[in-house]
């Protein structure tokens, strides 16, 4: 799953500039930069008692110094992971930080995965 | 020449029109009303583990009676309750922007999305995507039945 995401997220870019990317979170000096995280899993369909398939809920947290960066980033996150098969599920309001003065949004996408791949490290 | 009747499911949209008279929105009211105890009895629970002081947050968190959403709102005349954040968050600095302090909505959604330099502890969307809202749902069903009994 980490790889599915990270390869997503590779291809996200602003102008020709890959946007950099982190799990949970980013310790970098980027004034534009993504912090993803895995939501929830839960079972979905099961059989003789046993989960078939599960749907992972993911956050994709955009930050950005400049709006219209953000705008483009939000843009071109969304393609990016629906071309990579995920269904995108809500956005956040726009967050603005005081004391960082970063804005903040943050985009939800889901997608189902059977169990087999469930049982491989996430 | 091959011939087709077409018949249509009359008792149903008498059952229908039977329910409309009688005030089907109660059906809806009802049903948004027990959905929305459910949730917000989760995220209540979410929210003494999501945050260092929760009492302020418990305090603050409000559930609407069941209303009828408006246009301009995603779905017009939908039966609704709506769960919020009021008011502002005692002796927090004001500031420029927050004349008042710290709304309580603001530092809520900073704990459910995170921000820059805080991870994010999800309260309110994981009550709803989890056992809550499964829950929510069955309770919905059952109030269903209730209006269209099975035959």
């Amino acid at each position: 799953m980490q790889k599915n995401i990270e390869d997503t997220l590779s291809k996200v870019t602003l102008g020709e500039k890959v946007v950099p990317f982190a799990r949970l979170h980013y310790t970098g000096k980027s004034p534009l930069f993504i912090v993803y995280s895995i939501l929830t899993e839960l079972p979905e369909v099961c059989s003789d008692d046993t989960p078939e398939t599960s749907v992972v809920t993911i956050d994709i947290d955009i930050y950005a110094k400049v709006l219209q960066n953000l705008i483009e980033t939000v843009k071109s996150v969304k393609i990016r992971f629906i071309e990579a098969g995920w269904t995108w599920i809500d956005d956040s309001p726009e967050i603005f930080e005081n004391e960082t003065g970063f804005i903040h949004r943050t985009i939800t996408f889901e997608k189902e995965r059977m169990i087999n791949s469930w049982q491989q490290s996430v | 020449m091959a011939k087709m009747d077409y018949e249509m499911p009359e008792a149903l949209m008498d059952k229908l029109e039977e329910l409309v008279d009688d005030g089907v929105d109660n059906m809806f009211s009802e049903m948004a009303g027990e959905a929305g105890k459910i949730l917000y009895s989760a995220i209540k629970e979410n929210i003494r583990k999501s945050f260092k002081n929760p009492d302020i947050f418990l305090r603050r968190c409000v559930i609407t009676k069941v209303y009828t959403s408006d246009k301009g709102d995603p779905i017009e005349e939908a039966k609704c309750v709506k769960i919020s954040f009021l008011g502002y968050i005692p002796g927090s600095p004001k500031t420029k922007n927050y004349p008042k302090g710290t709304p309580v909505s603001l530092a809520a959604a900073a704990r459910e999305y995170g921000t820059s330099t805080e991870a994010k502890r999800p309260f309110m969307r994981v009550a709803v995507s989890g056992s809550a809202g499964k829950r929510a749902v069955e309770e919905m069903k059952k109030i269903q039945e209730k209006y269209f009994p099975e035959d």
